[in-house]
C-alpha cells in the first residue's frame, strides 16, 4: 500500500470519475435528441447513469480504510415511450400514417442532470482541496 | 525523567491520535460526498468521541494507540425518494469543521514543540 498523505483523495477521485461518466452520458443523450426512428424499438432511448457505493474488504482493523467511494454500476435505459411526430417526408416515416418516432429525451431533464453533475464535481473537488490543506498542515507541523 | 517523555507524553499521544482520527473522518466525509447521488446509500459517520473519552478517563495509553474509532451508519436524517440521506451542505459544513479542528491540532502540536524548544535553549 502506498502512502496516503492526502486523506480521502482516492475516494474523491472515484467520485470525479463517476461524475465525468455521467456528464458523458448526458452529452450522448443530448447529442441524440433528434435521432428519429420508425418505431419504438428502432428509436434511441435515453440512458441513465446508476451509481453504486464501493466498500473494500481490506484485512485491516482501520474502519475508515474500507471506504472505497463510488462507481458507475450500470448505464440503464429509460423505458419511457418516445414521441410520435408527423413527418411524411422523413425516410423513416411510416408509409401509411406518415409518423416518425422521436427519442424520449427532454433537453430540460438533461440540463438538470448536467447541472447536478457539475455541482457534485465541484463539491468533490473542494473535498480534495480540504484534504490537501490537511496534508500541508501535516508536513509543516514542525515549522 | 527520560528525554522521550518530554516529547512523547500523554498529551502528544492524544494529539496525534486525534489528528489520525480527523484524517479518517475526512475520508468518511469524502465517501459521503462521493455517494451523494448513489441510490439507497446511507451516510456513514466516524464515531469515536465517547469511546475515546472513556479510554482517556481510564488512562490506558496503550489502548489509545490501537484505537481507530467505529464506522457507523447514520440514518437519522430524512432520506430522499431513492433512499439516499446525504445532504451536501451538511457534509460541506462537517468538512470545514473537521479542517479547522485539524488546523487547531497541528497548531497545538507546533506550539508545544516551540515551548520545549525555548526551554532547551
Amino acid at each position: 500500500m502506498s502512502i496516503d498523505l492526502i486523506p480521502g483523495s482516492k475516494i474523491s477521485s472515484t467520485a470525479l470519475r463517476a461524475e465525468r461518466m455521467r456528464m458523458e452520458i448526458v452529452a450522448n443523450n443530448l447529442a441524440n435528441v433528434n435521432s428519429a426512428g420508425s418505431n419504438e424499438d428502432d428509436v434511441f432511448k435515453r440512458k441513465i447513469a446508476v451509481f453504486d457505493s464501493v466498500f473494500k474488504d481490506e484485512v485491516n482493523d482501520n474502519p475508515a480504510s474500507e471506504l472505497g467511494g463510488v462507481k458507475l454500476k450500470e448505464i440503464a435505459t429509460d423505458e419511457r415511450g418516445g414521441v410520435e411526430v408527423y413527418a411524411p417526408y422523413h425516410p423513416k416515416a411510416n408509409k401509411e400514417t406518415g409518423m416518425i418516432m422521436m427519442p424520449n429525451i427532454s433537453p430540460i431533464e438533461e440540463m438538470l442532470d448536467m447541472i447536478t453533475a457539475t455541482r457534485a464535481y465541484e463539491a468533490n473537488l473542494s473535498i480534495m482541496q480540504e484534504g490537501k490543506k490537511m496534508a500541508e498542515k501535516t508536513i509543516t507541523m514542525f515549522k | 525523567m527520560h528525554l522521550e517523555s518530554l516529547v512523547f507524553d500523554e498529551t502528544s499521544v492524544i494529539n496525534s491520535k486525534l489528528m489520525e482520527l480527523s484524517q479518517a473522518k475526512q475520508k468518511t466525509i469524502a465517501n459521503n460526498m462521493a455517494n451523494a447521488d448513489t441510490p439507497g446509500y446511507i451516510r456513514r459517520e466516524l464515531d469515536f468521541q465517547k469511546q475515546m473519552k472513556q479510554i482517556i478517563g481510564e488512562g490506558d495509553m496503550n489502548r489509545l494507540q490501537d484505537f481507530k474509532g467505529n464506522l457507523v451508519k447514520d440514518d437519522s436524517g430524512p432520506a430522499k425518494l431513492d433512499g439516499n440521506n446525504v445532504v451536501l451542505p451538511q457534509e460541506m459544513n462537517n468538512m470545514m469543521e473537521n479542517g479547522v479542528f485539524y488546523n487547531l491540532l497541528a497548531k497545538a502540536f507546533s506550539t508545544r514543540m516551540s515551548i520545549i524548544k525555548s526551554a532547551i535553549r
